[in-house]
C-alpha cells in the first residue's frame, strides 16, 4: 500500500457568469479607447492617442469612483456587494455611452433630430453651453437612459436585489451627480481659462 | 448599517450640501444689469469711435482664447460697411497693466477694471464675454467667447 504525498489540490469553481463580464468590461475599455480616438482625431488633437488614453484613464476613475458611491448604497441598504463586482459592471453598462460619444463627436452621420434624441444636446451644440444646468444635462438622451436601466440590471444581479431597488440607487446616484456637476460649473466659471 | 458606510454617507451628504450651499449663496447676490460708464473704469486706450454702438469683450490678460475671440471678433467685423466699435474691459487685473499687445486696435478704448466692477457688481465671470452698448451705454446683449453679438448666437 503506497501513500501520497501530493496534497490534493482543491481548485476553486469557476464563476463563468463573473469571467464573461471582466472580459466584456475589457472590450468595452477598448471600445472607449476607440470612440475617444476618433473623437480626437475629429477634433484635430494633435496627439489623439495620448488625448484618449487620458480619457479612458478618467473614464475607469469615473466608473471607479460610481462604483465606490454605489457599494456604500447598498451597503446603506443592508447588502455586500464587492467594489470589482460593481465596477465590471458599470463599465460594461457604459457600452451605451461609447455609442453617445460617437454620436456627439460626429462619427455617425444621422439627422439631427436622431443625434440629440440619441446623445443629447451636446452632440448638437459640439461648443461648451453656457450654464451649469446646460452642461449638467447635455449628455441626457436615450442612450444615457439605456446606460441608466443597463447598470440597474446588472447592479441588481450583483447585489441579489430587486430591479426596481438597484433603479432607485442608480437614478438616485445620477440626479445628484448633476446636481454636483450643475452647481460646480456654475461655482467654477470664470475662475479659470474658460 | 455599519458605522463605516453611515459615516461614508454622511460625508458624502455634506459635501453635496455643502457644494449646494455655496451654489445657493452665490445665486442669491443681487448684481446690477451691466450699465456702460466709463468713469467706473480706468482708460488705458482712448476709444476712436466713440459715437457707434460699443462691443465691448471681458479679457483677461492671461487668457490667451479670449484675446483670440477679441481679434477673431475684429476680422468678422472689419469687413463691416459701419462696424461697431470694438473695445477690451481687463478684467481680474490686480496692477495697471504696462503693456497690452492684444493683437486687435480698440476702437471703443481699452478699459482697466480696477474695482472689480465686472465680477463684484455685474457679476460676471466668462472670461471672453462680449457685451454690446449702445450709444448711451444701455446693455443689448452679453454673449459668450466664440459668438457674434448682433448674430442670434452664430458661432465664428
Amino acid at each position: 500500500m503506497t501513500s501520497s504525498s501530493i496534497a490534493p489540490t482543491s481548485a476553486r469553481p469557476v464563476d463563468l457568469g463573473e469571467a464573461r463580464v471582466r472580459v466584456t468590461a475589457l472590450l468595452v475599455a477598448t471600445m472607449w479607447f476607440d470612440v475617444l480616438y476618433g473623437a480626437a482625431q475629429a477634433g484635430r488633437a494633435h496627439t489623439p492617442w495620448i488625448v484618449a488614453l487620458a480619457g479612458l484613464c478618467a473614464q475607469l476613475a469615473f466608473t471607479a469612483a460610481e462604483a465606490a458611491v454605489a457599494v456604500v448604497g447598498w451597503r446603506a441598504m443592508g447588502r455586500n456587494v464587492r467594489f470589482v463586482a460593481l465596477a465590471t459592471r458599470l463599465l460594461v453598462a457604459s457600452a451605451a455611452e461609447t455609442l453617445a460619444v460617437g454620436i456627439a463627436s460626429g462619427r455617425a452621420h444621422l439627422p439631427r433630430e436622431w443625434t440629440l434624441l440619441l446623445a443629447g444636446p451636446r452632440a448638437v451644440e459640439p461648443t461648451r453651453p453656457l450654464h451649469g444646468l446646460a452642461t449638467a444635462f447635455a449628455a441626457t438622451g436615450v442612450l444615457a437612459i439605456v446606460r441608466m436601466l443597463a447598470s440597474a440590471t446588472l447592479q441588481a444581479r450583483a447585489a441579489r436585489a430587486s430591479f426596481a431597488t438597484a433603479l432607485a440607487l442608480v437614478l438616485a446616484m445620477w440626479l445628484v451627480s448633476r446636481l454636483a456637476v450643475w452647481w460646480a460649473v456654475d461655482l467654477l466659471q470664470g475662475r479659470s481659462f474658460q | 448599517m455599519s458605522a463605516r458606510t453611515s459615516r461614508a454617507l454622511a460625508l458624502l451628504a455634506a459635501a453635496v450640501l455643502a457644494l449646494g450651499l455655496a451654489w445657493w449663496r452665490d445665486g442669491a447676490r443681487p448684481y446690477e444689469t451691466p450699465v456702460w460708464k466709463p468713469a467706473r473704469f480706468v482708460q488705458l486706450v482712448p476709444a476712436t469711435k466713440a459715437e457707434r454702438e460699443r462691443w465691448l469683450v471681458a479679457v483677461n490678460l492671461r487668457c490667451p482664447h479670449c484675446q483670440a475671440h477679441l481679434r477673431a471678433l475684429a476680422t468678422r467685423i472689419a469687413t463691416r460697411p459701419r462696424p461697431p466699435a470694438l473695445g477690451v474691459i481687463l478684467v481680474d487685473q490686480g496692477v495697471r497693466p504696462t503693456r497690452l499687445g492684444l493683437g486687435a486696435p480698440p476702437t471703443a478704448g481699452a478699459w482697466w477694471d480696477s474695482a472689480q466692477v465686472w465680477r463684484n457688481k455685474w457679476g460676471r465671470r466668462m472670461y471672453g464675454e462680449t457685451f454690446r452698448f449702445d450709444t448711451r451705454g444701455r446693455l443689448l446683449s452679453a454673449t459668450p467667447v466664440g459668438t457674434v453679438p448682433d448674430s442670434s448666437g452664430s458661432r465664428m
